[in-house]
């Protein structure tokens, strides 16, 4: 029996124990203080609130802004996911399994939208757009397909990230399998690589889909004249009111995703996608 | 008739030829395995012949169809997989059904020919579990079934049996072989163990750096190795070093041998260690040794020996008897059968 080593231990776990709750601390607690303030019914933020009620929410159904802004980021988001997984699931397969020279500074290439902060990928864009328009006479700023063009920029690293890191792990002899008895190669992607990768496609899905919704800088370039996202309509009514009718719309948000972690929770397992 | 027919079959990758001008011939029902270390083209010669990977030049004629440009999937060869690579998401019977689905077979036919694929591999009552819920043994079992329920033209293994302890190796090997039998199937087996090589195959092909260094049954390989790469990974040798003339061969060392076969030019003779007779007094057509090491294996007893001129051999024989009691020091009489000794080629010319 040592005294002084069991005391180290125990204040060892103590100290451990301390460190992941401050964190967890850190992270949620200004999500819950806004899940908080957005039921107070003084207009200007105040702690203690001199009552509780409903009618930000309320409110919010009348604020066309958010209500557009809303299904626009929905949309938006739908198919940014969509199409980012429809060109990473390709490019995916080819970059885990084919073996060609070059292959690294590809992969390198396809997470630069990670890289890059997002206000320059918007502002680039936002040019390009206007000189693509000057040339062909293709109005891409300010459209719907520039705008969702420029979120599948966003989702396709993630989307290749999650895909190559579940591909990695299945073992190519099972899809050869699937070859030597007959299947083809669409058959084989059908039936064995997509239901054995499922995890990774949600994931991905889900990723892409998060980032696109909430994503401000590069939709602030590329919204037409009087359309906006969620998030730059939040960001409007900030610039003139602050009010809990901000902190009912991030809980909406939050709402969202959690459904959207839930869903994902229940048909493939939370633990086995991240 | 030929099942199989490779015809200078070539495999590049950039410079190098990981399988070289590659000729050979599996007969109907043969079982014929592909014997050499890691990285001697086995392997890649195995996936040309399936399909996955694409032969440089050669050509691979299955059933006398040319399939060298054939994708897989069109090609009716059975693959078992050294991991076993079979569905994880689907049960056992989806997996062996795998193949017919494919293939279009009316359900009531698939039900039967799974069911009797599982008993051929005596899984009956397994085919609603799914693979993780299996043994490894059990699993290469259904990649087996899995490979035979589509009736291949030929059934190719790739190192089927590595990934097993050794106590179920050699249960899935015997099984192996009764069922290949049974079916009368043409096999392909890959393995760089050459217990596993010499108890399966009909013929063995021994290869070394892409090519192939000998075909022949396991006797003839064993009996009479065309080379020192063959001689050293089929079964133990002494390889004893000097130069031959007519029936008789002089080691570096001044050993006089005497040959049943003429050894005219050979540098290298082979000896087996079980082909050494040793006698607790010298005999006549022996010489003196001295015992360095004893090692008693229970039936065998293995005795490494140093002859006078300054030789080292090998020698396993039958225990029991005086060998029970033979000690490092002792001198003992040593002498090789003339039909044991065996010229050797040189590695760069074979016979």
């Amino acid at each position: 029996m040592v005294p002084g080593v069991r005391f180290g231990e125990r204040f060892g776990r103590l100290a451990y124990g301390g460190a992941v709750w401050a964190g967890f601390g850190f992270l949620l607690l200004p999500i819950l203080l806004v899940l908080w303030l957005s039921f107070f019914s003084n207009e200007i933020l105040s702690l203690p609130p001199d009552g509780y009620s409903l009618r930000w929410y309320e409110g919010l159904l009348a604020k066309r802004d958010f209500i557009d802004g809303f299904f626009l980021s929905f949309e938006v988001a739908v198919m940014a996911t969509l199409i980012g997984l429809a060109v990473s699931l390709p490019a995916s397969l080819v970059l885990v399994r084919g073996h060609f020279s070059g292959r690294e500074a590809i992969l390198n290439f396809l997470m630069a939208p990670l890289i890059v902060p997002a206000i320059v990928i918007g502002a680039a864009l936002y040019i390009f757009f206007v000189q693509v328009e000057i040339v062909t006479d293709i109005p891409l700023s300010g459209s719907a397909s520039g705008l969702v063009g420029a979120h599948v920029l966003l989702t396709i690293p993630w989307c290749i990230r999650l895909l190559t890191a579940n591909l990695v792990g299945l073992d190519p002899a099972i899809e050869e399998a699937a070859a030597s008895l007959g299947a083809r190669g669409l058959i084989i992607l059908g039936r064995v690589t997509l239901p054995l990768i499922w995890p990774g496609l949600v994931a991905a899905a889900l990723f892409a889909f998060v980032v696109s919704f909430g994503n401000l800088e590069i939709s602030l370039f590329l919204v037409a004249p009087g359309e906006t996202t969620l998030p730059i309509a939040i960001l409007q009514y900030l610039e003139w009111k602050l009010d809990p009718t901000i902190a009912a719309v991030s809980t909406l948000q939050v709402v969202v995703i959690g459904a959207g972690l839930f869903v994902t929770d229940r048909m493939v397992g939370l633990a086995r996608v991240v | 008739m030929a099942a199989l027919v490779l015809d200078r079959l070539t495999k590049h990758y950039g410079d190098h030829a990981a399988v070289d001008t590659l000729s050979l011939t599996v007969a109907d029902g043969e079982f014929l395995v592909l014997l050499g270390p890691s990285g001697c083209g086995k392997t890649t010669t195995l996936r040309m012949i399936a399909g996955f990977v694409e032969a440089s030049t050669g050509l691979v004629s299955l059933g006398g169809r040319d399939i060298t440009r054939d994708p897989p999937h069109r090609r009716n060869i059975g693959v078992v997989f050294q991991n076993y690579a079979l569905f994880p998401h689907l049960s056992v019977f989806e997996n062996v059904a795998f193949g017919l689905r494919r293939r279009k077979r009316p359900e009531a036919e698939i039900k039967t020919r799974v069911a009797r694929a599982l008993g051929l591999v005596r899984l009956e009552g397994f085919a609603d579990r799914l693979p993780k819920q299996m043994s490894g043994g059990q699993q290469q079992r259904v990649a087996i079934a899995r490979a035979l329920v589509i009736e291949p033209d030929i059934l190719l293994l790739d190192e089927p049996l590595s990934a097993l302890d050794a106590k179920l190796r050699l249960e899935v090997r015997q099984e192996l072989k009764a069922l290949q039998r049974l079916l009368g199937i043409a096999t392909i087996l890959v393995t760089h163990d050459q217990d596993e090589a010499m108890s399966l195959g009909d013929r063995l092909v021994v290869m070394n750096a892409g090519k192939v260094e000998q075909i022949g049954s396991p006797q003839e390989l064993y009996r009479q190795p065309a080379s020192r790469f063959v001689a050293s990974f089929i079964g133990r040798s002494n390889f004893i070093d000097g130069s031959g003339a007519d029936h008789r061969f002089v080691s570096r060392h001044g050993w006089e041998l005497r040959t049943a076969r003429p050894v005219d030019g050979f540098a290298t003779v082979l000896i087996r260690p079980e082909a050494v007779v040793l006698a607790p007094t010298i005999g006549p057509e022996m010489v003196v040794a001295k015992v360095a090491l004893v090692t008693y294996l229970g039936p065998i007893t293995e005795v490494l020996l140093d002859l006078a001129g300054g030789d080292r051999l090998v020698a396993e024989q039958a225990s029991g008897g005086w060998l029970d009691r033979i000690a490092p020091g002792q001198d003992v009489g040593v002498g090789i059968p003339p039909e044991a000794v065996i010229g050797l080629g040189s590695d760069e010319t074979k016979l």
